[in-house]
């Protein structure tokens, strides 16, 4: 007897409606308790007040919201507007850093095979084998004023002290978020090329294309799907980063996931916390629309 | 098939250890388990103050900061905790709130072995007039450490170091950290500014005017720093590297790295060391309150006071512990506690933190 013969002889007699709930019910409540509930309870805290004593005092009040927005100086000189544009400004970099470093390599995955393909395949994910913590440890000894790079450029006889852009500070997260990203762009993208009929480029070229107009009239649009996704998947998780601005922006300054860190973990402003992680998701929904509505989750991977 | 009668045998005994293991939890079948939410490295004691106390074992949990520490008894009604050891400035804040049992002097024996000092703060702040809430278990403070192959051990200590480019000729162009926290780098501007008037009441209160010149200091001075950094990893790597002269963060952080780095030492600022101490405090739900007593009088006993402070690199509240530490680290020179400036709460903790924010993203 069949497995689904077994199953369907289990839910015997009910109707179809009533079986798709009781094989649909475990899953959506687990969604509902764990994901919506949360969700409903950090709308709810982010109307609310916290008073001296640390209790949430239930109520509709906005003032959270107009902490995030209107400063002393005026509307939109907070903090929070500050490190919010310079998340959107450090993720969108190395958003773009990743697709023009991946791009290449995915291009030049999909044209290997055998051994070459997986001894560059290697190559490129080793070092991502190792944990994050070691790898941003890793690149603290690089930066700084005595850090490998500005010490390896103190020693070239043109250079005669420390350049200010290896020190710590944006271009060390950047290039440190680049890094940590690559490998989703890489994937995304080598999963996307990968469907690609090369006999389309081979035509292209037949008929004159130079290889710019074939990179840019026949591989990009065929892979945008993946370009997107790739794209998604790099951006959101570098807008709400945190690990890597503290070790390497030295604290001067800050990403938007620590200033709502700082403010729960010093004063236990979790509503000020509520309300500004609903700010940061609302860049992450728009990106999902757009991936939504133009990629299929085939073109996903 | 299970028979009735195996069923029955077998619920009998999941019942039997059930019970055991309740009455266990609940001191009735002999040991009491007080539960302590507290920092890192109290664990390392727990063998001795549990052989000391014959029938209490400690259930330790740790918690990210003081604030999470209030929130989370609060949240529960102060009974899930028996113990709670924030640091000082938030033991008011635990005795407004009703979550602080007085002490039991008569189980504290060692309180007159504390410093005066931290026996006279446990009878003010940590007092509401009648009764003492709290009681100081360790302490530290907060001052700059140097790296004596570059600053010499005998400059001048002040905190003018932390705020200088150059300091007796020695070149501090962005070798300086300052603390990666709101409360501790304020203060220290407004020590290195010398507004000490703002750290005599109850609260630190600045004035406006001292708000916005401390908050200008630090922004016009953020060029000349390496950063805001405050944990011992990065710091000591920073110092081997070569990358920072002086930084302003906790004598424990310092304490762990000079067992790494030679050369660093701690300094002794002439504007007063901003002292902390940690606050122990028996909550008033607990309903093991005779045990916890014991258990705080343990960790101010002169051995396992001494074994706490050697494994947490924290200097003891209790003389009689502080003489049984051979740390060289850890020994303090006689009088140094005389003219501290004990952690108060800040006055305007919103207006501080927004401040601090605006200054790293300046």
């Amino acid at each position: 007897m069949s497995s689904f013969k077994k199953l369907d002889d289990a839910f015997g007699g009910r109707s179809e409606r009533a079986k798709l709930a009781l094989m649909a019910g475990p899953g959506v409540g687990w969604l509902l308790t764990l994901i919506l509930a949360p969700a409903a309870f950090l709308v709810m805290v982010s109307f609310a007040e916290i008073n001296s004593s640390y209790d949430v005092v239930w109520s509709f009040s906005v003032s959270n919201y107009r902490e995030l927005f209107i400063g002393e100086s005026g509307l939109f000189q907070t903090p929070f507007v500050d490190s919010f544009i310079l998340s959107l400004r450090i993720s969108a970099v190395t958003t773009f850093l990743t697709v023009v470093l991946a791009y290449p390599v995915a291009y030049l995955l999909t044209r290997l095979s055998g051994r070459r393909f997986k001894i560059l395949l290697f190559a490129v994910l080793v070092p991502f084998f190792t944990i994050f913590i070691v790898r941003i440890y890793s690149w603290l000894s690089l930066f700084g004023s005595q850090g490998l790079i500005n010490n390896a450029l103190v020693a070239m006889p043109f250079i005669s002290e420390p350049v200010g852009a290896f020190e710590y500070g944006e271009l060390a997260v950047i290039i440190s978020l680049t890094h940590a990203f690559f490998p989703y762009m890489l994937l995304t993208l080598y999963s996307s090329l990968e469907g690609i009929d090369y006999g389309v480029i081979e035509a292209s070229r037949d008929l004159g294309a130079t290889r710019l107009e074939i990179a840019k009239d026949v591989v990009v649009p065929l892979s945008a799907q993946g370009l997107i996704t790739g794209c998604v998947f790099v951006f959101v998780p570098a807008l709400g980063t945190f690990i890597t601005p503290q070790f390497l922006a030295r604290g001067k300054f800050l990403m938007i996931a620590e200033v709502l860190t700082g403010r729960i973990n010093e004063l236990y402003a979790i509503n000020y916390g509520a309300a500004g992680s609903l700010f940061l998701i609302i860049p992450t929904i728009i990106a999902f629309a757009i991936v939504m509505r133009t990629t299929s989750l085939e073109a996903m991977g | 098939m299970v028979h009735r009668r195996q069923f029955i045998k077998a619920a009998g005994a999941t019942g039997v250890t059930g019970m055991a293991g309740l009455s266990g939890c609940m001191g009735g079948g002999g040991s009491t388990t007080v539960s302590i939410l507290t920092w890192t490295g109290y664990d390392a004691v727990n063998d001795q103050v549990e052989e000391a106390l014959d029938g209490v074992e400690l259930e330790i949990s740790i918690a990210d900061g003081s604030a999470n520490m209030f929130s989370t008894v609060n949240a529960g009604g102060g009974e899930q905790y028996d113990i709670v050891i924030p640091n000082n400035e938030y033991v008011p804040r635990f005795i407004d709130a009703d979550l602080a049992a007085p002490v039991d002097m008569d189980i504290m024996t060692n309180f007159d072995a504390l410093y005066p000092t931290f026996q006279s703060a446990a009878e003010g702040q940590f007092s509401d007039g009648e009764d003492v809430y709290g009681m100081p278990v360790q302490f530290g403070w907060y001052a700059y450490g140097y790296d004596s192959s570059k600053l010499p051990e005998d400059h001048e200590h002040s905190y003018d170091v932390l705020f200088s480019e150059e300091y007796e000729g020695v070149d501090l162009t962005g070798a300086i950290t300052l603390y990666d926290g709101y409360y501790k780098s304020i203060m220290a501007t407004g020590l290195a500014l010398g507004y000490t008037d703002a750290f005599e009441g109850d609260t630190v209160s600045f004035t406006e005017e001292q708000l916005t010149t401390i908050e200008e200091t630090l922004i016009d001075f953020k060029p000349n720093l390496l950063g805001f950094v405050h944990d011992e990893e990065t710091l000591t790597q920073d110092y081997q590297n070569g990358n920072i002269v002086a930084s302003f963060a906790n004598r424990s952080t310092h304490v762990g790295i000079m067992n790494d780095v030679d050369s660093v030492e701690f300094s002794q600022p002439k504007e007063e060391e901003l002292t902390w101490f940690e606050g122990a405090v028996v909550t008033a739900g607990s309903s093991n309150k005779e045990a916890a007593f014991q258990v705080l009088n343990e960790y101010i006993s002169p051995e396992t006071g001494a074994a706490l402070s050697e494994n947490r690199n924290i200097m003891n509240t209790s003389q009689d512990a502080m003489d049984n530490i051979e740390a060289e680290a850890l020994q303090i020179e006689p009088g140094v506690l005389d003219g501290m400036i004990p952690f108060k709460p800040a006055e305007k903790d919103d207006q501080w933190i927004e401040m601090f924010e605006r200054i790293k993203n300046a």
